[in-house]
């Protein structure tokens, strides 16, 4: 009778135990919308673009980075890793779980004017063993842009005798308009 | 005697005309009438059933979607712990492989499933191998475009990875069955020789993953393969890594 009790509760044990080690998958999902701007992009400028979104779609807690990496190749010219800030990078999020990274995109003054791309890669910053192979997932999304004729520079702020002869300009034509309203003339003669 | 010269400034009225165009006047009527109407209508009640006919509501459901591209792996780790001492010898089922002579291993299965609601193309990269020393030298990926090895030829006319180099492919499992050393069976003419249809590893750029596609073209989602590795390690080792015991490297799946 003992040993009976004792097979079903080793038996029990195996069960509980095959249970916990049953396949813990990895996953990494990103929205597949291309992040883009809808007008030209100016040198000089920063722009706020779509968030990414991230997906846990494993079945454990995983640590996600965001990184800037061109996947696909192509005519277009490559986003440089400086251009691109992301708002938060090395997250953790549970299974099933999704956030949204925002992005900023700083087109630097001497940027060529063109088509450029490159992707956003969001994966599982998986440690393996020591000596073992870590596998990681990762998913990407396009991030594509128009950098646009940079408009002529106007310096700012202006110097300080810009604003000197904007005042005296609108001092004269505000004297003469009133002159001309009143009838009132002025006339320089030489005293004698 | 020098005579002052001297200047007066006379500030002379003149007659006032009165200025302003037939047409000007009419614009300025137009603009007081207007005035006058905005001023009215915000004054006088308008009549009660003006409008009421049209008023009414709809509710609209509007339906969003958004794709996503995601990928899961069915473990988070793999080791190449199923070896052959040198490339081309008998595999045995040892635990590691010579630090030189293009020992073999492979490793795995692993399962890539490609999810989401959206196709998207798998790419596969590898990293440098480092060692568990520190000043030791990491091995570098070969075999993958650019990224030429620089060993010796084998009888395959098979460049094998020189020195601090190593390779690896991934292949189908589906033949995996493991011999009588517990080795996989790898459908390639020798073992540790990638197939044409298997993905030798890049390091640097992803590459498309072949065994989902080999151009890199688009898979639906759902679609998973089971994969399974195999290794060559280094033809020579810096002397650095002497007294290394193992090397540490990684393998990332991208969708995109």
């Amino acid at each position: 009778m003992f040993v009976w009790w004792r097979a079903v509760a080793v038996a029990a044990v195996v069960i509980v135990v095959s249970a916990g080690v049953a396949s813990a998958d990895i996953g990494a999902g990103v929205g597949a919308d291309p992040i883009t701007l809808p007008q030209p992009a100016l040198p000089g400028r920063e722009y706020s673009m779509p968030p990414v979104l991230v997906v846990n779609t494993g079945t454990e807690p995983s640590r996600y980075a965001v990184l800037v990496q061109r996947i696909r190749s192509g005519e277009q010219e490559s986003i440089p890793k400086e251009w691109v800030q992301f708002g938060k990078n090395d997250f953790t999020l549970g299974p099933k779980e999704s956030t949204t990274v925002p992005v900023k995109v700083s087109i630097p003054k001497d940027a060529k004017p063109g088509e450029y791309y490159t992707n956003i890669v969001v994966g599982t910053l998986a440690e393996g063993p020591a000596g073992g192979t870590a596998l990681g997932a990762r998913a990407a999304t396009d991030l594509k842009l128009k950098v646009g004729e940079p408009r002529p520079a106007i310096p700012w702020p202006w110097p300080w005798w810009s604003y000197a002869a904007l005042a005296s300009a609108v001092a004269l034509s505000g004297g003469m308009a009133l002159s001309r309203r009143l009838g009132v003339s002025i006339q320089v003669e030489r005293r004698t | 005697m020098a005579t002052p010269i001297g200047l007066r400034v006379k500030l002379i009225r003149g007659r006032t005309e009165r200025r302003g165009s037939r047409r000007g006047q009419a614009l300025l009527r137009l603009a007081v009438t207007g005035l006058a109407a905005i001023g009215l209508s915000q004054v006088l009640p308008l009549p009660s059933a003006f409008g009421q006919t049209y008023y009414g509501t709809l509710t609209a459901t509007i339906q969003l979607f958004t794709p996503v591209k995601s990928i899961t792996l069915s473990t988070g780790s793999i080791s190449f712990s199923k070896c052959q001492t040198y490339h081309g010898g008998t595999p045995l089922a040892t635990t590691g492989m010579s630090r030189s002579g293009n020992g073999d291993c492979a490793a795995g299965p692993v399962t890539v499933t490609l999810n989401g609601n959206a196709a998207g193309s798998v790419y596969i990269q590898g990293s440098a191998a480092t060692p568990d020393i520190g000043g030791g030298v990491a091995w570098s990926l070969c075999g993958s475009g650019s990224e030429a090895c620089s060993g010796s030829v084998d009888s395959d006319s098979n460049t094998l990875p020189g020195q601090d180099q190593y390779r690896v492919f991934n292949t189908p499992a589906a033949p995996y069955s493991g011999n009588s050393d517990g080795l996989p069976t790898l459908p390639t003419s020798a073992f540790g020789l990638p197939g044409v249809n298997d993905t030798i590893l890049p390091q640097t750029t992803p590459a498309p993953d072949k065994l989902f596609d080999s151009s890199g073209n688009p898979v639906n989602p759902g679609t998973a393969k089971n994969q399974v590795f195999g290794m060559s390690g280094p033809g020579t080792q810096s002397t650095a890594n002497a007294t290394a015991n193992f090397f540490t490297t990684s393998i990332s799946w991208t969708v995109i």
